[in-house]
C-alpha cells in the first residue's frame, strides 16, 4: 500500500503561521482552497458537485412542468413560464449538468488511471472549471437580468437548440436569448480547455508500460469524447457569434426577411448538437467498461474491439446530423444519407452491448450498487438504441418527429443510458474519493425508487407520442387519449424526487458515517485503487510502472501476472 | 501496493518516451480553431453572391491581397526567426522577429482600418 501518513502538504500547513479565519477546516480556508485549487481531483469533484447542484435546480423544473401536464387543460403554471422551464431544464441538463459531471469522472480519474500525478495543463484545469461554473450562473442570471434595458423577457424560450427565428431580435425581445447564447459560448470555451487538457494528458503523461493497448478503456473513450468535443463544440461557438451579429450588428445568417437562412441554423446547431449527445453518452460506456468486468471478475472482453468500437462511434457521429431535421423537407438522397449513416451507429453500439454481455457471461457476478445501475443500464440503453433506430427511419420520423415519443427517447438515452451510468460510477469511485463506502440500505432505496420512477414517467411517453402528442405543447385538450399516459408520466416523478432525495442523503450521510473502505474495497484493477483513498495531492509515492491492462492483478497474483497472456 | 519489486516481462526495458506536451497541446488547438473557422467558411461559401439588395461585397470591399500575404507570410518569418533561435544566432533571431511583428501590426491595422471603413 502506498504509505506515509502525514502527506507533504499537511506538514506545510502545520508549520505554516496562521491567521485569523486561516485555521485548517475552518470554512474560509475551505473556499479559499477551493478556488485556488489547481488539482485534479479537487477540481473534479468540484465539477461533480455543482453539476449535481445545477441537476437538481433543473430537474425541479422538469418536475414543475410534469405538474403543468398531469391533467388536460391545466394552469398550474402562466404558457410563458412553462416555455421558459423547458428552455432552461434542457439547456441546463446538456450543458451545465451533463457535461460538467462527465469531465469531473474525467477530470479525477484519468490522471490517475494512467500513473500520473496531474494533468498536463493544471492551471488550464482550473480555467475550464471556472468557466463553465460562470455559464452556469450565466444561464440562470437571465431570470433576474433578461429583461435588461429593454424591461423585456425573462430566461430564454427558445427550447434549447434555439431555432431560428425564434431568436430573431423581433421574436425574442430582451436580453433573454443573449443569456443563453453567452452562457453556452462561455461554457463552450471552458469544455474546449478542459478536452485539450485531457487529450495531452492522456497522449504525454502516461507512466512507464502504459501502451495505448494497455490504457484502461475508460481512459480510452474518454480520449474520443474529449476529440469529439474539440471537433464539435467549436461549431457552436462559431453558431452563437454569427448569432450575435444578426441581434446586434445586422448580418442576416439566419434570416429569412433578409436573404439569411433558418435552416442553415438547424444545421449548424446540429453538427454541434449529434456529437454532443455521443459526448454525453460515451461517457456513460467508459463507465460501463471499468465497472462490469471488475464486478464479473472477468477482464473486458473483446478490448481491441471496444477501442475499435468507440472510434467508429465517433466517425460515424460527425456524419449524422441531420437525422435531427427529417421534417424540413431535404432531398430523398440526403434523407437515405443521413437515414443510413444513423442505422450504422447501431453497429458499434451494438458490438458493445454484446461485450459487455461477453464480460459478464460466465463470470462471477457480484450484484452490488454500481452492478445494478450497470445492468438497468442495458436494458435501457437497449430500448433507446431501438427507438433511435426507428426514429432514423425517415417516414417514421415524418410521423413522430417533435412528439413525446422523441422524449421518451432521448430521456431513455441521457437518462436510462448516461445518468444510470453515473450513478454506477459515483457509488463505485465514492469510497475512492473520499474513503467511505455509501450506504448499502440507502443505495437499494435510491436504486429502486429512481428505476421504477424512471420508467413510469417515461415509458407511458413513447405511447403518448405514437397517439401525437407533440412535445412543448403547453397544455392539452382532454378526451385525446393523451390523459392517462400524462398522469402515470406525472405519478412517476414522485417515484424519482425521492430516489434522488436518498441519494443526497447518501452522499451527505456517508461522508460523516459511511463504513471505512480502504484502499481498495472492490478488488479491481486498474491504477486507482493503487493507491490510498482518498488519493494524497500527488496521487502515487512512486510512479507506477505497468505491464499489462489490469497492473493490480499482476501486483496481486505475481505468479499469473496477465501480461503472460496479452 | 508497490509497483517496484514486481516480476518484470523480458523485452520491458526499453527506455519510455512520449509525445511532449506542447507538440500534442499545440495540436489539438489547431484542431479546435480549424473546427471554428470551418464553419464560418461553410456560412461565407453558402452566401457568396446571394446578397438581396445593393451595396454588394464587392462594390464597397477590395481584396485584401497585401493584409492577406503579411498574415500569411508571418508565419514562415517566424519559423525562420525560430531557426535563428535555436542556432543562437540572436543577430538574425532579432532580425526576422521584428520583421514578424512588423507584418502582424501591419495585419492588425490593415484590418482595423477595415472594419472602420466598412461601418463609417
Ligand atoms: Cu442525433
Amino acid at each position: 500500500m502506498a504509505h506515509g501518513p502525514t502527506t507533504a502538504s499537511e506538514e506545510y500547513i502545520e508549520v505554516a503561521p496562521s491567521r485569523p479565519g486561516q485555521e485548517k477546516g475552518s470554512f474560509t480556508r475551505i473556499i479559499q482552497e477551493l478556488v485556488f485549487t489547481v488539482d485534479h481531483k479537487k477540481l473534479g469533484l468540484m465539477y461533480i458537485g455543482s453539476g449535481l447542484f445545477f441537476f437538481v435546480i433543473a430537474g425541479l423544473m422538469a418536475t414543475l412542468i410534469r405538474i403543468q401536464l398531469a391533467i388536460p387543460n391545466n394552469h398550474f403554471l402562466e404558457p410563458d413560464v412553462f416555455n421558459r422551464f423547458f428552455t432552461m431544464h434542457g439547456t441546463a441538463m446538456v450543458f451545465i449538468v451533463g457535461m460538467p459531471i462527465i469531465f469531473g469522472f474525467a477530470n479525477y480519474l484519468v490522471p490517475i488511471m494512467i500513473g500520473a500525478r496531474d494533468m498536463a495543463y493544471p492551471r488550464m484545469n482550473a480555467f475550464g472549471f471556472w468557466m463553465f461554473f460562470f455559464s452556469g450562473f450565466l444561464l440562470y442570471a437571465s431570470y433576474f437580468a433578461g429583461p435588461g434595458l429593454y424591461n423585456a423577457g425573462s430566461a430564454p424560450d427558445v427550447g434549447w437548440f434555439a431555432y431560428s427565428p425564434l431568436t430573431s431580435r423581433a421574436f425574442s425581445r430582451g436580453h433573454s436569448s443573449d443569456y443563453w447564447t453567452l452562457a453556452l459560448f462561455s461554457g463552450g470555451i471552458g469544455s474546449i480547455a478542459t478536452a485539450i487538457n485531457l487529450i495531452v494528458t492522456t497522449v504525454s503523461l502516461r507512466c512507464k508500460g502504459m501502451t495505448l493497448g494497455r490504457m484502461p478503456l475508460f481512459v480510452w473513450t474518454f480520449l474520443v469524447v474529449a476529440f469529439l468535443v474539440i471537433i464539435a463544440m467549436p461549431p457552436l461557438a462559431a453558431c452563437q457569434i454569427m448569432l450575435l451579429l444578426d441581434r446586434y450588428l445586422g448580418a442576416a445568417f439566419f434570416d429569412t426577411q433578409n436573404g439569411g437562412s433558418a435552416i442553415l441554423w438547424q444545421h449548424f446547431f446540429w453538427i454541434f448538437g449529434h456529437p454532443e449527445v455521443y459526448i454525453l453518452i460515451l461517457p456513460g460506456f467508459a463507465i460501463m467498461n471499468e465497472i462490469v468486468p471488475v464486478f464479473s471478475r472477468k477482464p473486458i472482453f473483446g478490448y481491441p474491439i471496444m477501442v475499435a468500437a468507440n472510434l467508429m462511434i465517433a466517425f460515424i457521429s460527425l456524419g449524422v446530423w441531420a437525422h435531427h431535421m427529417f421534417t424540413v423537407g431535404m432531398s430523398s438522397v440526403g434523407n437515405a444519407f443521413f437515414a443510413i449513416t444513423t442505422m450504422l451507429v447501431a453497429v458499434p453500439t451494438g458490438i458493445k452491448i454484446f461485450n459487455w454481455l461477453g464480460t459478464m457471461h460466465g463470470g462471477k457476478i457480484r450484484m452490488e450498487l454500481p452492478m445494478l445501475f450497470c445492468i438497468m443500464f442495458l436494458f435501457q440503453f437497449l430500448i433507446a438504441g431501438l427507438t433511435g433506430i426507428m426514429l432514423a427511419v425517415a417516414p417514421f420520423d415524418w410521423q413522430l418527429s417533435d412528439s413525446y415519443f422523441v422524449v421518451a427517447h432521448f430521456h431513455y438515452v441521457l437518462i436510462g443510458g448516461l445518468l444510470f451510468t453515473i450513478f454506477a460510477g459515483i457509488y463505485y469511485w465514492y469510497p475512492k474519493a473520499f474513503g467511505r463506502m455509501l450506504d448499502n440500505k440507502l443505495g437499494h432505496l435510491h436504486f429502486w425508487l429512481f428505476t421504477i420512477g424512471f420508467h413510469v414517467t417515461f415509458f407511458p411517453q413513447h405511447i403518448s407520442g405514437f397517439l401525437g402528442m407533440p412535445r412543448r405543447y403547453y397544455t392539452y385538450d382532454a378526451g385525446r387519449g393523451w390523459d392517462l399516459w400524462n398522469m402515470i408520466s406525472t405519478i412517476g416523478v414522485i417515484f424519482q424526487a425521492a430516489g434522488i432525495f436518498f441519494f443526497v442523503l447518501n452522499l451527505i450521510w456517508s461522508y460523516w458515517k459511511g463504513r471505512k473502505a480502504g484502499d481498495d474495497p472492490w478488488d479491481a484493477w486498474t491504477l486507482e485503487w493503487a493507491t490510498t483513498s482518498p488519493p494524497p495531492d500527488y496521487n502515487f509515492e512512486h510512479l507506477p510502472v505497468v505491464h499489462s491492462r489490469r497492473p493490480l492483478w499482476d501486483l496481486k497474483h505475481p505468479d499469473d501476472p496477465d501480461w503472460k497472456y496479452e | 501496493m508497490e509497483f517496484i519489486n514486481q516480476p518484470v516481462p523480458e523485452g520491458e526495458e526499453a527506455p519510455w518516451r512520449l509525445p511532449s506536451t506542447r507538440k500534442a497541446g499545440m495540436i489539438c488547438l489547431i484542431l479546435t480553431e480549424s473546427a471554428l473557422f470551418s464553419i464560418f467558411v461553410v456560412a461565407f461559401v453558402f452566401y457568396m453572391g446571394k446578397s438581396l439588395n445593393p451595396p454588394y461585397p464587392s462594390q464597397i470591399m477590395e481584396p485584401p491581397w497585401l493584409a492577406s500575404a503579411s498574415l500569411i507570410g508571418s508565419s514562415f518569418t517566424i519559423m525562420i526567426a525560430e531557426w535563428f533561435l535555436k542556432r543562437n544566432r540572436t543577430f538574425g533571431f532579432n532580425i526576422w522577429w521584428i520583421i514578424t511583428v512588423l507584418m502582424g501590426a501591419y495585419f492588425l491595422g490593415f484590418t482595423a482600418y477595415e472594419w472602420h471603413d466598412l461601418i463609417y
